[in-house]
Formats: structure tokens, C-alpha cells, sequence
């Protein structure tokens, strides 16, 4: 376990370059990005598209690599990768991860009861006699009523899709959950209800977040620090609070000043954005 | 409300659209009977498919032989029906080839890209460029004549195409984010692949197969025909209509005429059925 000293998450100068094309240059998505999450924190990842905060989430899953700088989750490095199942699972019981899509990531030839029995199978932590018991106490975990364990994924809402993409990850007791854009696709009622149950888990638990979104107000809702990310580095880093109410860099101002509410102009959006973008000299996504 | 229940239950049984579709359902029923009498043929057919009869030789329909006789006086309803063994089979086992071989190769270069897709790419520009037939009658050459080899060289010569197809349901298969959800959890790529990917794709493939399913048939009775496939005493449909033709000249049609129109009908209805399953299945993703 870590202790209160070393924070369960260190990445130290990330870095991630695409090759859009043979021959093309290759794109910097992440780099030179630093952070930590202690164990049950909760961190944001903000800015637009394009500005890497995808990638980070994925190098933290183990869906992509990094090019440079190191990371590690309680103690142990996620980039140098050990190739036997057992490294995978070890892998996969440190950090689950929740996606956009709700509909697209699950299954959809399994019943809710058997994507949930399959994750806990993979890990042994479901024998035969007790699978049964194991869904019920996860479906009430997340909300959902038993008999929706029998199922599928076409037959329930995107609220209840994301619950059982959630329940899927907390399955395994992982020690981080990233959340990329989880909430995204979501009706607002919706997004409220997944947040406060995202918020149990987290008091229940003491679950680490990362918590990827574009939606500056979600994030104010769910995270403790926020990293603002323009053009794969991180340009302002602080309590959510203050990062949001009291923006310090031009661009955390950018973003904070162009969300939609009462009295919003968009053409007034669209000049501070070109100011911003001559004053950068880097052209915005 | 009992018209709701009704409707719901059609609908999700999938089967409202194929319920008005007497096409599809005559075609179905016509290949299960084709089927049936495969299995069954020996039981049916009235006489020995290979027993010679000088004395009915070109005989023309009667009640003792319904469709009549060929040059050696067999029974030509017998040999149809034998013949529906060896006809069916061969397609059969030339698909199952074709098919184990073109998914492995397509999914595997959809997955990994770099120099297996790109060799994939070529291998299939130069099939689609090189006449099939040629290539076919090159491995018989090679390996000599008769049915296995026919089928072998079959399967060789469709691989590279329903590796393409796979490929191209897979690439977009493999986007979804199911597929990272199960890499998350700790699923290894190979199994991933096996066990989850190529089920969803199946049913897009199917009416694929389907259809390749009676060009295979055309394909073998072709060989047949040409004398690279089954061989003489067989009552194959494709040796049968070879066998047959020299009676034409003579004004016996019924030899080549009998097998000819069983290859068309099984053919014709093979393709109605896949392209109505292609239909349903590409409308149902």
C-alpha cells in the first residue's frame, strides 16, 4: 500500500508522439507532463480536443505507451510491461477504466450479469457457487435492479449502460479508475446521477479518480486538483477551486470564460479565442 | 394491446421482416429439404447410383426411372440424389477452409497493420488480378487432379478474399471501445480476438458466406466438369453434366439438363438467402 508520503500515481515527463502519416511529422499529444493522485483523490484532466488529455488516460489504463518519462502505481512501473497473463491481470487490477461510449464498450452479445461474471472470472475472484451473490451486491453497488442483470446492453439506457460499465471496473477492486469523458454522452440528469454514485464509490472505496472531461462544471463536481492541458503539456495545475474560479494562465481563462451559460455571447468566444491563438502563436483545435 | 405484445415479440425475435418475405423463407426450405437428402440419399434413391443397365441406356422418363437414364443406363434421379453428398460436402469443406484461413489472416492483419496488411494488400490485388480459374488449375497441376485437391486449391484461392472482408468488418469492429474495455481488464489480444471480436463480426460475415457458399458450389462443378475435380464413377453434379453432354448431339437432354438445373436451383437459393441475410444482419448493426 502507499503510504501518505508517496502518492499512489507518479507520472514524471510523460511523453507521446504520433506518426499521423509515413512521412508525415509526427505529432506531440503528450508531452513533458507530470502529475500525482494520492489514493482515493480525485484528479482532472482539462482542455479541448486534441490537447492529449485522452492519451494520458490511456497511457494510465495500459491501452497505449509512452515514449518517455516513467510511471508508476503504487510502487510499480506501467510502462515496462511484463507480457505473461499474470502481469496483465496485475496490471488490470491496479487501474480499470471507464469510456465515452457507454453503448460501444460493453459487449453487447453478454447479459449485464455475465460481462460483470466475466470480469470477476478473469481474476479469480468469483467462484462458480458465489458469482451470483457477487452481481447482485455490484448491481446494488451502482443502482441497478437485479433483474436487469439478465439484460442486454441494446435492452437498457445510457445512464444504466454507463452503471454497468462502471460496475464492470469496480469489480476487480482497482486501486485507480480512469474516467475518460465517462459522463460525456450522458443527459444532464443523467450525468448528475452517475457523478454522485461516481462520488460514493470513491467515499466508499477509497478509489483514486482520474477523471478525463471537456465539461469544466462536471469537473468542478468530482475532482479535488485539475491539470489544464493545451496542446499535450500542462500549462496550470491546482485545486479544482481555484483553477476554475481563479484561472491564472490565458487559456484555463480561455476555456473558463467560453462555457455556455446565461449571458454568454458565442461571438465573443469565438474573438477571445482568435486573440488567444495570435497572442500563442499556436492555432487551437 | 395483444397486436403490441405481438409486434414486440416479432421484433425481438427479429423475425417480422423475414415472416413477409416468402422468398427467403422457399429458399430455406428448399436447401433444408437439399440438406435432408444428402443425409438421407441412400435410403431414397431407388437404385444403386453406379449400377450399369445396357438395356436402359438414354432411356427417357418413366415411372420406373422418373427423370430416365444416361449413357451406361444409371439412374439418373439416383445419381441426383447421391450426388447431393459429394456436391454439397465439397463447397462445405472448401469454406470452412477458406473461411478459418481468411479470418485468421484478415482479423490479424486488422489488428496489427504494418507488414502482414500490407502483404495481405498485395496477395489480394494479385488474386483479384490473376483469374481465379487459372490459379486453381496451376495447384492441381501441381498436385494433381481429383476432389481433395480441387477443394484445396478452392480454399486457397477464397482465403485472400474473405480475409479482405474480414478485414474491413474488423477494422471497424476493433474500434469499438468494447475491444479496449477488454484489454483494460486484463484480456489477452489473441484471445480478445477469438472469443469476442470474431463472434460480433459473424453476423456480418454470414451472409457473406453464404454467398461464397454457392460459388463454391459453381466453382467445384466447374473443376468437375473439366475433370480436374470428382472423378468417374462419381455422380457429382459437375461430372454429371460432363459426363452427360455427349448425349446432347443425340437429343438426350435430361443427363446434362438434370444436374445442370439442381446446380442453378441450390445455387440461385443459396444466394437469395445470403444476400436477405446480409440485408438483416447489416440493418440490425
Amino acid at each position: 500500500m502507499s503510504t501518505a508520503s508517496t502518492p499512489l500515481v507518479v507520472a514524471d515527463s510523460l511523453r507521446r508522439t504520433f506518426q499521423p502519416a509515413r512521412g508525415a511529422d509526427p505529432v506531440v499529444a503528450v508531452d513533458d507532463v507530470s502529475f500525482t493522485i494520492s489514493a482515493g483523490e480525485s484528479l482532472g484532466l482539462v482542455g479541448e480536443s486534441g490537447s492529449g488529455k485522452s492519451t494520458i488516460a490511456r497511457i494510465l489504463a495500459g491501452l497505449e505507451r509512452a515514449d518517455a518519462g516513467s510511471l508508476t502505481v503504487d510502487g510499480r512501473d506501467r510502462l515496462v510491461r511484463g507480457r505473461g497473463r499474470r502481469a496483465r491481470l496485475h496490471r488490470a487490477r491496479q487501474v480499470q477504466m471507464v469510456f465515452q461510449d457507454p453503448y460501444g464498450s460493453l459487449d453487447r452479445r453478454l447479459t449485464v450479469e455475465q460481462t460483470l461474471v466475466h470480469a470477476m472470472r478473469l481474476h479469480g475472484l468469483a467462484a462458480r457457487a458465489d458469482a451470483g451473490a457477487r452481481v447482485a451486491e455490484l448491481l446494488d453497488r451502482v443502482r441497478l435492479a437485479s433483474a436487469q442483470g439478465a439484460l442486454k446492453p441494446h435492452q437498457l439506457s445510457g445512464g444504466q449502460r454507463q452503471r454497468v460499465a462502471i460496475a464492470r471496473a469496480i469489480a476487480v477492486s482497482p486501486s485507480v479508475l480512469v474516467l475518460d469523458e465517462a459522463v460525456s454522452a450522458l443527459d444532464v440528469s443523467v450525468q448528475a446521477q452517475i457523478l454522485e454514485l461516481l462520488g460514493e464509490i470513491r467515499r466508499d472505496s477509497g478509489i483514486a479518480l482520474l477523471f478525463v472531461s471537456h465539461d469544466l462544471a462536471v469537473v468542478d463536481e468530482v475532482t479535488d486538483r485539475t491539470l489544464v492541458l493545451f496542446h499535450g503539456r500542462v500549462v496550470e495545475h491546482g485545486a479544482t477551486r481555484e483553477v476554475l474560479r481563479a484561472p491564472r494562465h490565458a487559456y484555463t481563462q480561455l476555456l473558463v470564460s467560453s462555457v455556455a451559460g446565461p449571458g454568454w455571447d458565442p461571438h465573443e468566444v469565438i474573438e477571445r479565442r482568435a486573440a488567444f491563438e495570435r497572442q500563442s502563436d499556436a492555432p487551437l483545435r | 394491446m395483444t397486436t403490441t405484445t405481438a409486434d414486440a415479440l416479432l421484433t425481438r425475435t427479429g423475425l417480422t421482416g423475414r415472416r413477409r418475405d416468402p422468398l427467403f423463407w422457399i429458399s430455406t426450405g428448399f436447401l433444408a429439404v437439399v440438406v435432408l437428402v444428402a443425409a438421407f440419399a441412400p435410403l431414397i434413391a431407388p437404385y444403386d447410383p453406379e449400377a450399369i443397365d445396357f438395356a436402359a441406356i438414354w432411356a427417357p422418363p418413366s415411372l420406373a426411372h422418373p427423370f430416365g437414364t444416361d449413357q451406361l443406363g444409371r439412374d439418373l434421379l439416383s445419381r441426383l440424389l447421391l450426388g447431393t453428398r459429394e456436391s454439397l460436402i465439397g463447397p462445405f469443406l472448401l469454406l470452412v477452409g477458406a473461411t478459418v484461413l481468411g479470418v485468421a489472416i484478415g482479423i490479424v492483419a486488422a489488428w496489427n497493420g504494418g507488414w502482414i496488411d500490407v502483404l495481405l494488400a498485395r496477395i489480394t490485388d494479385v488474386m483479384f488480378a490473376f483469374p481465379g480459374l487459372l490459379f486453381v488449375v496451376l495447384v492441381i497441376a501441381v498436385f494433381g487432379e481429383g476432389p481433395a485437391t480441387a477443394v484445396v486449391a478452392l480454399a486457397l484461392a477464397y482465403a485472400p478474399v474473405i480475409a479482405k472482408f474480414t478485414r474491413s468488418i474488423a477494422l471497424s469492429e476493433l474500434a469499438r471501445p468494447y475491444v479496449d474495455a477488454y484489454r483494460v481488464q486484463g484480456v489477452g489480444g489473441g484471445v480478445i480476438a477469438a472469443r469476442y471480436v470474431v463472434p460480433n463480426m459473424a453476423p456480418a460475415l454470414l451472409g457473406y458466406l453464404v454467398v461464397l457458399f454457392g460459388e463454391g458450389l459453381m466453382g467445384l462443378a466447374t473443376l468437375s466438369y473439366l475433370g480436374f475435380g470428382a472423378q468417374p464413377p462419381s455422380s457429382e453434379w459437375g461430372l454429371m453434366v460432363q459426363e452427360g453432354q455427349d448425349g446432347i448431339v443425340l437429343g438426350h437432354f435430361g443427363p446434362t439438363l438434370v444436374p445442370g438445373l439442381a446446380i442453378s436451383a441450390v445455387v440461385v437459393a443459396v444466394n437469395i438467402v445470403g444476400v436477405r441475410l446480409s440485408e438483416r444482419m447489416g440493418a440490425r448493426a
